[in-house]
């Protein structure tokens, strides 16, 4: 260990890591495209993650187990996720795990570790597959897109904006700000350490001019999936003229930036705006659904 | 008790364990199944037989083992089994209980090989 420390504080070293760093990042984004481009999948649109582990035939299942994600290579491979987790780091520790599986890495435990610690302890491996899961969530086309179609400058953007497109993408907003600046290079660190003193809880202080424990999800006029996936308890800020075809979301308030819905039942709702053409189908699972990922959304049918 | 009725305990008991660890009510089995949801309480109750038909098509929904439905395999996998597949550095990852509820899962799994 002390040989790989002295090692690694070499000006030397610290030039191979960082050249490593940019090979491995390479060989993600180029896996990323295949594995996109081998399912049918173009290289701008958000992807729903579980669909796609079901076409590759990997097995998804949420358990209540304290950690971030498992991967287990066999004949009929897995991914064991925590359902303790917030709903978007389960998609990105989905995007990993799937990295593992394709990577053709051996069975692999993923603890809870803060993002600082990966950076002090290197592990080529891990920095592939958490390379791959950015890739393959929030591809570089894709990231340009949203921000084009919105008018929105990413030099100058605020942390609503980030926030807005974090969730089109289903990921969390220190995420996509840490792949912007670092993977994709699109903002500097300097704003990326702006944009990291605001968090998920004040930007939704802002938007809804209350403190609220219970996280919210954006989805614009520019949303582009066909499907939003949101949990008990989830709030759901859909534009201003949205409406719900059934009670699994119900409206709380309208705000000027939209209309604010929380969740409150498993199940699967139409939500539409007559005065244009956006439609979404709302997708609630049960507050920290355990079981197969293919029944999250199962309507809560309570046994005698 | 006899061998017989012990043996319906432990696949009802699995059967039981197998839909909560795949996020189902009876209703949701019931429905997959064809059958009313009765039926599924009086299996899950060790009282109504299941069919090996039956068994394959519960194992295809909970994506589980049908031996282990069956009450052939024990309930945890030992963590010194090969089948395991995890080495024990990954396992000393987890807090003790949340390895007793691995294991419990792991033992359960299908792995290609020993479905019907």
């Amino acid at each position: 260990m002390t040989s790989n420390i002295t090692y690694l504080n070499t000006e030397w070293g610290k030039q191979s890591v960082v050249n490593q760093r940019q090979a491995l990042a390479q060989q993600a984004m180029l896996k990323s495209i295949d594995v996109r481009t081998q399912a049918g999948l173009d290289l701008k649109s958000p992807i729903c993650i579980y669909s796609l582990c079901d076409q590759l035939k990997v097995k998804v299942r949420f358990v209540d187990i304290s950690m971030e994600g498992i991967y287990l290579k066999r004949e009929e491979p897995k991914i064991l996720l925590s359902a303790l987790r917030p709903l978007t780091r389960r998609n990105f520790t989905c995007g990993h795990e799937l990295g593992h599986h394709i990577f053709g890495h051996s069975s692999t435990v993923d603890e809870l570790i803060e993002d600082y610690q990966k950076l002090k302890n290197f592990d080529p491996d891990e920095f592939l597959v958490d390379s791959f899961a950015g890739f393959l969530l929030i591809p570089t086309l894709g990231v340009r897109k949203a921000f084009a179609s919105r008018g929105w400058n990413t030099a100058s953007a605020t942390p609503f904006q980030i926030f807005t497109i974090a969730c089109s993408f289903g990921v969390g907003y220190e995420t996509l700000i840490n792949h912007m600046t670092y993977s994709l290079k699109m903002i500097s660190r300097s704003q990326a350490v702006l944009l990291l003193k605001s968090t998920p809880k004040s930007i939704r202080q802002e938007v809804i001019g209350h403190s609220s424990a219970e996280p919210l999800i954006i989805a614009d006029a520019y949303w582009s999936m066909p499907t939003l996936d949101a949990e008990v308890g989830s709030q759901l800020l859909l534009p201003s003229t949205a409406e719900a075809t059934n009670d699994t979301i119900t409206i709380q308030e309208n705000y000027p930036t939209g209309r604010l819905f929380r969740a409150t039942h498993p199940g699967i709702v139409r939500v539409f705006c007559r005065d244009s053409k956006w439609a979404v189908f709302v997708r609630v699972s049960r507050y920290q659904f355990v079981g197969l990922s293919q029944y999250r959304h199962f309507e809560e049918i309570e046994d005698e | 008790m006899t061998e017989a009725n012990d043996k319906k305990a432990i696949i009802a008991s699995r059967i039981r364990e197998a839909r909560k660890m795949a996020g189902l009510s009876q209703t949701h089995v019931a429905k997959m199944l064809g059958l009313h949801r009765p039926s599924i309480s009086e299996i899950e109750a060790g009282n109504r037989s299941v069919s090996a038909e039956e068994i394959a098509q519960l194992a295809e929904i909970f994506d589980v083992s049908a031996s282990w439905l069956l009450g052939e395999n024990a309930n945890e996998v030992n963590v010194h089994d090969n089948k395991l597949q995890l080495a024990a550095r990954e396992l000393q990852k987890l807090k003790l209980e949340d390895l007793d509820r691995l294991l419990t899962l792991l033992a359960s799994m299908r792995t290609g090989r020993d479905n019907l």
